[in-house]
């Protein structure tokens, strides 16, 4: 299993092996790029390219949840969006449940799209003003031939809105009438209307009060095991990540810099990005405060001028030479937890505070 | 490692008292601020934490005197160097907020001026008022000079410096103003030092760029130095870091910590992220939907939180470094401030409520030395 997984780490996995995979993987990206290109001069020539996404490989299994983390401008939503086919890879290949899904288009690939759905971060723009919930709930189910009549659809229209911890008065009223919680829990039982296998949630919490992200976590956790859902769970607040997933990458500058177990990845941290994101969260707790802890210096570079070799040397404080001639390897530490650094540095002479 | 001031040897730099303030709108009143009471020292770092529409922001608006046109203070006073800045005219709130009051927003790149480099920006506060800034400014370059000259061993350079410190005291006897000229080049010299104060780097750079050639970050910066630049007694800091990433907020939370020693103001910290305020304040002032319903030193306030809505806030959130299985959110959502509900307002959503508390209001009383509340569980 432990070579499978390396094959298509790596992106060089051959047919005769896809057969193993499907039973692991659901979703699966292979070296996928997405390159924004930015038009200038005379004639509109590509003169530069926004690499927002700049070879990534990741899979996702089934019934896990697959955290994706990293600050703005990583690159964590357009990965979302290139997975879900909402956007198309300038280079690379989507797998869903086995099946290359990178050329679909029509009729083929709407079979996928029924499978695999998305919340959105902000439930004020994601529901339509003038669709009422019943309409936002049944449209999808019309849409992909779920319910076979108006009243089945309802029906299952009534189950969902209780399952997502409204009422079944809820059905007749506007997105206006509801506060951000329970939009997004609308938000949550339109993706849920079509019985996908696979939900992306990008940042599906941001925009909520404490009190009210901690029901909408709850519900969501309660959901997953109820209907046996894989998640992405785009977020760039770790406490979230830490608390919702099974698994985490970290992303920098398009690349994902860092793949393992949750815990793993919280407790033995090996690269010097993911080690600075995570002691630049402000602890709840006054008594573990980090009075000279170093913090990491500058901000992120822009995405159309990568730096050379390892991307984030710029602001490393362990960087070398070598970081800036060489592209750094991508490294299994310990089974399933990958690093793309040069070197295993050891975090534990810098003082932390977790 | 004990950061906490010592609060009795410290001066009250702004005092809020029973302060009530309505917002007039289509839909109705809206109660926003129930009777706050708040104090603040020199040198100390406040948070005022709370959900969106807890009155954190309204709050601070108010002691700014900021408040837009449909809002009314009902009572209340705002007490900043003996005076209650709710009653002052106009202009002597614009004197106040030109001297004693600064703010920090949320996002930088809406107050800062697209148009106008960082330094103008600055200095503008100083070149447009030369006739109260000027002792200020002579005062604070002939600072600056006894410092350069304590380093200086270049003999051209150390003659030069006493050179300008004897025309400048000269000024500084004389009665009348100073030129706009010197008073430009005095100014770019205080904004420079201040720029190095926030930690940008090259401020000298800086001081010439637009706010759009600035990331994020720097721009908070800039900000903070323009607010501090006129030595206030009260910082404001409304969210300042929400709109950066975490790496960013550190760098900035970092600077927050080392500025409280620096200068002397008051720094109010307004969020929403109880970590932000574990990690920098000194004393927390906890809102829900208008009042104060738990305030204190951080460390006693985190370690025994009274107050339900405290409690259950503390229970809601997902940590860095503690898995917990399951997270316990406070039941229902912020109530409407149109029609609040009666006497203690977290009554509907509080698993602890009695038959008091739908009948009045809870007071917030002393629980123990540096331990507010506001609840009848404890009193009151």
């Amino acid at each position: 299993m432990l070579s499978i997984r390396r094959l298509n780490f790596l992106g060089t996995i051959t047919d005769s092996t896809l057969g193993e995979l499907e039973s692991i993987n659901l979703v699966e990206a292979r070296n996928v790029f997405k390159w924004f290109p930015i038009k200038g001069g005379l004639f509109g020539r590509t003169i530069a390219n926004v690499r927002a996404v700049d070879g990534v490989s990741i899979s996702i299994r089934k019934g896990e949840t697959m955290g994706l983390v990293g600050e703005s401008g990583s690159g964590k939503t357009t990965l979302g969006r290139t997975i879900m086919r909402l956007i198309d890879p300038t280079k690379g290949e989507i797998f869903f449940d086995g099946v290359n899904i990178t050329r679909l288009s029509g009729r083929s690939l709407k079979r996928y799209r029924r499978r695999m759905q998305m919340v959105f971060q902000d439930p004020y723009a994601s529901l339509d003003p003038r669709q009422t919930v019943r309409s936002a709930l049944t449209e999808p189910m019309k849409i992909h031939h779920i319910a076979s009549s108006k009243k089945e659809a309802d029906e299952a229209a009534a189950k969902l809105i209780e399952t997502v911890g409204l009422n079944q008065d809820h059905l007749e009223r506007f997105p206006h009438e509801f506060s951000g919680g329970q939009r997004q829990r609308i938000a949550i039982a339109r993706a849920l209307a079509v019985n996908p296998e696979f939900v992306l949630l990008d940042e599906p919490t941001s925009s909520l009060d404490v009190s009210v992200q901690a029901q909408i976590l709850n519900l969501l956790k309660q959901l997953q095991r109820r209907f046996n859902l894989t998640y992405l769970f785009i977020s760039h607040n770790l406490s979230v990540i830490r608390h919702m997933c099974d698994r985490v990458a970290v992303m920098y500058l398009g690349r994902i810099v860092e793949i393992g177990n949750m815990k793993a990845i919280y407790e033995s941290p090996k690269h010097p990005y993911t080690f600075a994101l995570l002691s630049a969260v402000p602890n709840p707790d006054p008594t573990k405060r980090k009075e000279h802890e170093p913090v990491l210096e500058g901000e992120v570079p822009s995405p159309i001028d990568i730096p050379s070799g390892c991307r984030f040397r710029t602001r490393c404080p362990y960087n070398t030479e070598k970081c800036a001639r060489e592209f750094p390897p991508l490294v299994e530490i310990e089974p399933g937890h990958w690093v793309e650094c040069h070197y295993d540095i050891d975090f534990s002479s810098a003082r932390r505070s977790f | 490692m004990n950061s906490t001031p010592q609060l009795t040897k410290k001066n009250v730099a702004l005092e809020v008292r029973n302060l009530r303030v309505v917002f007039h709108t289509y839909a109705g009143v809206v109660k926003a601020i129930d009777g706050v009471n708040l104090t603040v020292h020199s040198k100390e770092l406040l948070g005022l934490v709370g959900e969106s529409g807890s009155g954190k922001s309204v709050t601070a608006l108010a002691i700014a005197g900021l408040l837009p046109e449909n809002a009314e203070v009902l009572e209340g006073e705002v007490l900043l160097r003996g005076k209650d800045l709710l009653k002052q005219s106009k202009k002597e709130l614009r004197m106040a907020r030109l001297t004693d009051i600064a703010l920090v927003f949320q996002d930088p790149m809406t107050y800062l001026n697209p148009v106008m480099t960082i330094g103008t920006q600055i200095t503008e506060i100083f070149t447009g008022n030369l006739k109260i800034y000027k002792d200020e400014l002579i005062q604070s370059r002939l600072d600056q000079i006894e410092n350069e000259l304590r380093q200086e061993t270049d003999p051209k350079k150390i003659s030069k410096l006493n050179e300008e410190k004897t025309k400048l005291e000269i000024k500084k006897q004389n009665s009348s103003g100073i030129s706009k000229k010197e008073g430009k080049r005095l100014a770019k010299l205080l904004a420079i030092e201040y720029l190095k104060l926030v930690k940008l780097p090259e401020p000298e750079r800086v001081f010439k760029m637009y706010p759009f050639e600035l990331s994020g970050g720097m721009r908070q910066r800039a900000m903070i130095a323009m607010a501090l630049v006129r030595r206030p007694a009260v910082l404001l800091a409304d969210e300042i870091t929400t709109a950066l990433d975490v790496t960013v907020q550190a760098q900035i939370l970092k600077l927050i910590k080392e500025l409280r020693d620096k200068v002397d103001a008051a720094i109010i910290l307004i969020t929403h992220d109880l970590g932000i305020v574990a990690e920098t304040c000194d004393r927390v002032a906890v809102m829900y939907a208008g009042n104060i319903v738990e305030e204190g030193d951080v460390i006693e306030i985190f370690k025994n939180p009274l107050h339900p809505y405290t409690v259950g806030l503390f229970g809601a959130v997902p940590r860095p470094d503690i898995e917990k299985e399951n997270l316990e959110p406070v039941p229902g959502s912020v109530p409407d401030l149109i029609n609040p509900p009666s006497g203690c307002r977290f009554h509907p959503r509080c698993p602890k409520a009695f038959e008091r508390c739908p009948k009045s209001k809870p007071p917030l009383i002393e629980y123990k030395p540096g331990h507010k509340v506001a609840c009848f569980l404890y009193g009151g």
